[in-house]
């Protein structure tokens, strides 16, 4: 009887451990998909060295908007919403930048401001057909990365869609970066972001995008300061991207309006109502930037618009592109 | 600011030995080997800590024991980690020790993209100076999360990666920690502690994103 419960016991163990499958976190297409480079089905483009994720809607011969998503470290994915702008006769193009999203990884060293304005002045060229219009569209750091193409080539560009850039000077985007992402101490979002560092470490870019999107929980938990009432898609964090840039920007401060005073066009400067951090002051400030210049505060939604507040920022920027088309 | 001096000077009072790793050789009594610690701190998170281990000698001194941390937030629950092992005076020469400590780890962890559960190992070694009333020493150690099992929720694979693979992933992290603690004996069965230090990521890992660590701690001897 007693054999029988030693091998009843050790068949189960057996079991166990014969049905577990030990996982390798840094093999690819286990915790995060994919890059364009590692999965060619994916639609990409080769520019400026590299190879970014990338695809377009509309007719291209239509005025080209270009898509800019947030981060650095973010994707387009969550702005998808804006390819309905095709239907408005526009070719609207989305990248995800260089070393975010579905694009090809590279290592921190390359990551500068310039290269973000110089891959972006790529993207325009490999798409533009001669005498097209071209409008950028920036969310967050995609409406910093538009001021920057401006503010260096105010005679490209024939309209500007910015939603919450952080700021257009580091001073201004610092300051509020700290106000919607402070660590509180005793704080479950706070502390679930940090908590994490005990269990994955890493240093390749599959386990730090993995980590990166996991702790990406704090944008959208209860009593975030961004407004966000939940999760937003994305596709994978570009974590090395993210840290390498603020750490560039921390020793290399920007100032992307020492320019923008020869920009005359009007741009739309659209900002949500829910995000805490921003609000009509802060949003009348980074805007004066620009000479000429149409607020609006989008409704009932936080920072990210294009997902949250689509159908209230639609007709708002449907009509400001219509005046440039 | 009156209330946070005295949820700190609480805290403080009701703080304890870290992780069981604050040990005095000197203080240890044969009449009184059970020891129960409250600490209060920064490891990876606000953390509160609650143990209890016992001091026996076999060839060596040891002390051994089980302790419960978890981090502070709105879900007491969701998040903790079970440390078990013991530590063992290896060297000693007059007031001078030096001990090495193995703890076995079993971490929880769940927001609401995963959860995990995790088991890891903690070695270390501590040296310095003992009296039997306080002490001052060095540590350092490597806190390492062998296996882990990440489950992800349906917001993950709805709006992130519908194809991502739940399981055991080994390894997962590792982290080096070095710092210095030290501690006082208050009359017959209180020790006051404070523990403080670096943590460094394994190999070319990122490092935490608060790469310290800070316990205060008090341990009661019965």
């Amino acid at each position: 009887m007693k054999n029988l419960f030693v091998l009843f016991v050790a068949a189960i163990v057996l079991a166990a451990f014969s049905s577990c499958e030990i996982l390798e976190p840094g093999e690819p297409g286990m915790l995060v998909p994919r890059t364009v480079d590692e999965d060619p089905s994916l639609p990409s483009i080769f520019v400026n060295g590299t190879q970014l994720h990338a695809e377009t809607f509309g007719n291209p011969n239509s005025p080209m908007i270009v898509v800019l998503h947030g981060g650095p470290g973010g994707d387009y994915r969550g702005m998808l919403n804006c390819s309905k702008f095709a239907a408005d006769s526009f070719f609207v193009v989305f990248y995800d930048q260089r070393g975010s999203g579905l694009s090809k990884r590279h290592s921190k060293e390359i990551y500068s401001t310039q290269q973000f304005i110089d891959d972006l002045d790529a993207v325009i060229k490999y798409y533009r057909q001669p005498s097209q219009k071209v409008i950028l569209m920036g969310l967050s750091w995609g409406a910093m990365l538009a001021t920057a193409y401006v503010n260096q080539s105010p005679g490209e560009v024939s309209g500007v869609v910015m939603m919450e850039p952080g700021g257009l000077t580091w001073s201004d985007t610092e300051a509020y970066t700290k106000r919607f992402m402070s660590l509180e101490l005793f704080d479950e979002t706070s502390n679930d972001f940090v908590y994490l560092d005990q269990i994955v470490t890493g240093n390749d870019h599959i386990v730090l995008d993995y980590k990166a999107g996991i702790q990406s929980a704090a944008d959208f938990a209860k009593g975030n300061k961004l407004g966000n009432p939940g999760p937003t898609p994305f596709w994978r964090r570009g974590a090395v991207c993210s840290a390498a840039s603020f750490e560039y920007v921390r020793t290399r401060p920007f100032d992307f309006t020492t320019n923008l005073r020869q920009y005359t066009t009007k741009v739309l400067f659209a900002y949500s109502e829910l995000n805490v951090a921003y609000g009509k002051a802060y949003a009348e400030k980074v805007s004066s930037g620009y000479p000429n210049v149409q607020l609006a505060e989008i409704g009932a939604t936080g920072h990210e618009i294009p997902y949250f507040g689509w159908e209230k920022f639609y007709p708002i920027a449907k009509t400001y592109l219509n005046t440039i088309k | 600011m009156k209330q946070i001096t005295v949820l700190i000077v609480l805290l403080m009072v009701v703080a304890a030995e870290s992780n069981s790793q604050n040990v005095n050789w000197r203080s240890l009594r044969e009449d009184q080997q059970n020891i129960v610690q409250f600490s209060f701190g920064y490891d990876y998170g606000a953390t509160s800590q609650l143990g209890y281990s016992r001091s026996f000698t076999f060839i060596r001194p040891i002390v051994f024991g089980l302790d419960y941390s978890f981090p502070m937030g709105g879900n007491l629950l969701d998040d903790f980690k079970v440390k078990v092992g013991g530590q063992v005076e290896i060297v000693a020469f007059g007031g001078f020790s030096a001990s090495a400590k193995i703890f076995s780890n079993f971490r929880r962890y769940q927001t609401e993209m995963v959860r995990v559960v995790s088991f890891g190992s903690d070695f270390g070694v501590v040296a310095g100076y003992y009296d039997p009333s306080w002490y001052a020493a060095g540590e350092f150690g490597f806190d390492k999360a062998i296996t882990s099992q990440l489950i992800h929720s349906d917001i993950v694979r709805k709006f992130v990666f519908s194809e991502i693979r739940d399981g055991w992933y080994v390894p997962t992290g590792g982290n080096y920690y070095y710092g210095i603690q030290a501690g006082k004996t208050l009359g017959e069965s209180l020790d006051l502690s404070v523990r403080l230090g670096a943590t460094e990521a394994q190999r070319n890992d990122t490092d935490a994103v608060i790469p310290f660590y800070f316990q205060l701690g008090l341990g009661l001897t019965f």
